[in-house]
């Protein structure tokens, strides 16, 4: 209900009303969940709309501390850019990072949990230079691996490719590279809109499931507002990178949960690139209740990924289950079936239930 | 005294104009500030020029209201506290905020500098919602989607989000 409301707000500029303490002290609460407290303290100062002072004072403290923690991230990517730069390796802001200082009119508008970097040369020398600065590797996975920095305590995400899975969605990181520009801040070089609208639909649709908060459905909305990609370009890395189902599933959510504009030239690419599988789930999800989705959802991330990899689903399951192991060895053999029991533990009932047709009414 | 020309840092400071404050964050300390607007022009005003009586003629200017000599020097003292300006200040006459109350008396206190340090947020969980990819974590249902709250690969004692 809470998270409807912002969705409204966020679509059609409708300020929740917040008659009472508790109330506004709910939306305070869904909005910083959902990434939107500094927007809505400034909406709310914009439309001098009546608030609780408890609420206004909380939204101003979130305001506050986004900004500050914001800035402190930004500040590490520029170093991290620096510091890779300087041995020739090349690297690109992903997500809130490579998006925060242009399309917001402040960091604290769009707060993010880490910064997240590409790294578009030797991956290994990449790492090998972060530790050697002091960053205190404490996690990795198949795409990426989280440092702490030393400096300022910000998490890190060093990403050797956008989304688990990569071989499935061959991105041309020379080609991204050339196309980026530079940054309007702290962040040095920014990818372009067609690279980032790429992205930003790979991470949402296949790493996620689509369940993000509604700051960043919010970001594709901007994104396509404030510096619309070019459809052509765009039609070449989505294609080039076969993602194009994956930009349609964003694009149709981001539309239905804050209203992000889908022109005619680019409603036709969505009808096109949306497979058949996923066009249902769209209608029977998505217009349906599209808040349903967001953080903390439970996704069906089994069954979107099987959709979106229509037509070459033996390499999904060939890559989901790549253990890191290589060749074909008795450690090997158990590594993939532990990520098999472990995957089906974390995504086998949603994906299961995704499945299941949704009872009449 | 009267030669006291305070310069405001500008170098290696993000700053964000709310209207009525200014946020400011330091990023060779990592430190981050909230001026209210007293501050503010105190910090806007100390250009290297201006004497502090001629701030105080100027920042009374701006705010609309008379503003005492005293109440730029505690702005002063505050934002050096804060390391926001170039190089001491000295001898700034030091005074506090209960002098200021009992000499001006409580109409003053809208003409008060206040400068207050942000605290920042160290963790993932700052940005709310779900925590992301190696945060440290107590149960699955903080982790974002994908993820599971497991005992950590570099550090078997510390659970995160993997």
């Amino acid at each position: 209900m809470l998270r409807a409301l912002l969705g409204r707000w966020l679509a059609t500029g409708e300020l929740p009303s917040a008659p009472d303490e508790s109330q506004a002290s709910l939306l305070v609460e869904a909005a910083s969940e959902q990434g939107l407290a500094g927007l809505l303290r400034q909406a709310i100062g914009q439309q001098s709309v009546r608030w609780p002072d408890a609420a206004r004072r909380a939204l101003r403290r979130a305001d506050h501390e986004a900004f500050a923690l914001g800035v402190r991230q930004l500040e590490t990517a520029n170093r991290i850019q620096h510091l890779l730069g300087a041995r020739g390796l090349r690297c690109l802001p992903l997500k809130g990072a490579a998006l925060a200082e242009r399309l917001y009119d402040s960091v604290a508008h769009r707060p993010m949990a880490d910064v997240d970097l590409l790294v578009l040369d030797d991956w290994p020398q990449a790492v090998t230079l972060l530790q050697e600065a002091g960053f205190a590797e404490h996690e990795q996975a198949d795409h990426a691996r989280a440092f702490l920095d030393p400096a300022s305590g910000t998490v890190v995400e060093l990403h050797q490719a956008v989304v688990s899975c990569a071989r499935l969605f061959p991105l041309d990181l020379d080609a991204a590279w050339r196309r980026c520009r530079p940054g309007a801040g702290l962040v040095k070089r920014v990818p372009s809109s067609e690279d980032l609208l790429v992205q930003l639909a790979l991470h949402a649709s296949f790493q996620h499931g689509l369940a993000l908060r509604l700051v960043q459905f919010l970001d594709v909305r901007r994104l396509l507002e404030r510096e619309p990609p070019e459809l052509a370009s765009l039609a070449q890395v989505a294609v080039g990178s076969r993602a194009q189902a994956a930009v349609a599933l964003a694009l149709e959510a981001a539309h239905a949960l804050v209203g992000a504009p889908i022109g005619p030239d680019l409603r036709e690419l969505v009808t096109a690139w949306l497979p058949g599988g996923l066009r249902r789930y769209c209608t029977s999800r998505l217009l349906s209740d599209p808040t349903a989705l967001l953080v903390p959802a439970d996704p069906p991330i089994g069954r979107i990924r099987w959709e979106l990899a229509a037509g070459r689903r033996m390499a999904l399951i060939r890559e989901t289950l790549r253990s890191g192991q290589s060749g074909f060895s008795r450690p090997a053999a158990l590594g993939t079936i532990r990520r098999a029991l472990d995957l089906a533990r974390r995504w086998g009932r949603p994906t299961l239930r995704a499945f299941m047709p949704r009872p009449e009414g | 005294m009267e030669s006291i020309r305070p310069r405001a840092r500008t170098d290696r400071l993000v700053t964000r104009d709310l209207g009525d404050e200014l946020l400011v964050y330091d990023l060779e300390r990592h430190k981050a500030y909230c001026l209210n607007h007293v501050a503010m022009q105190v910090f806007r005003l100390c250009d290297g020029e201006t004497t502090i009586p001629d701030l105080a003629h100027r920042i009374g200017d701006v705010l609309g209201v008379p503003v005492d000599e005293r109440a730029v020097r505690l702005g002063l003292m505050r934002l050096e506290k804060a390391r926001l300006l170039d190089g001491p200040v000295e001898p700034i006459l030091h005074t506090s905020r209960r002098e200021m109350l009992s000499t001006l008396g409580r109409a003053a206190v809208v003409a008060l500098p206040v400068v207050t340090a942000i605290t920042v947020p160290t963790s993932a969980q700052a940005a709310s919602g779900c925590l992301p990819f190696g945060s440290p974590c107590t149960g699955s249902m903080q982790c974002c989607p994908g993820l599971s709250c497991n005992a950590s690969i570099g550090n078997p004692g510390l659970k995160t989000c993997n």
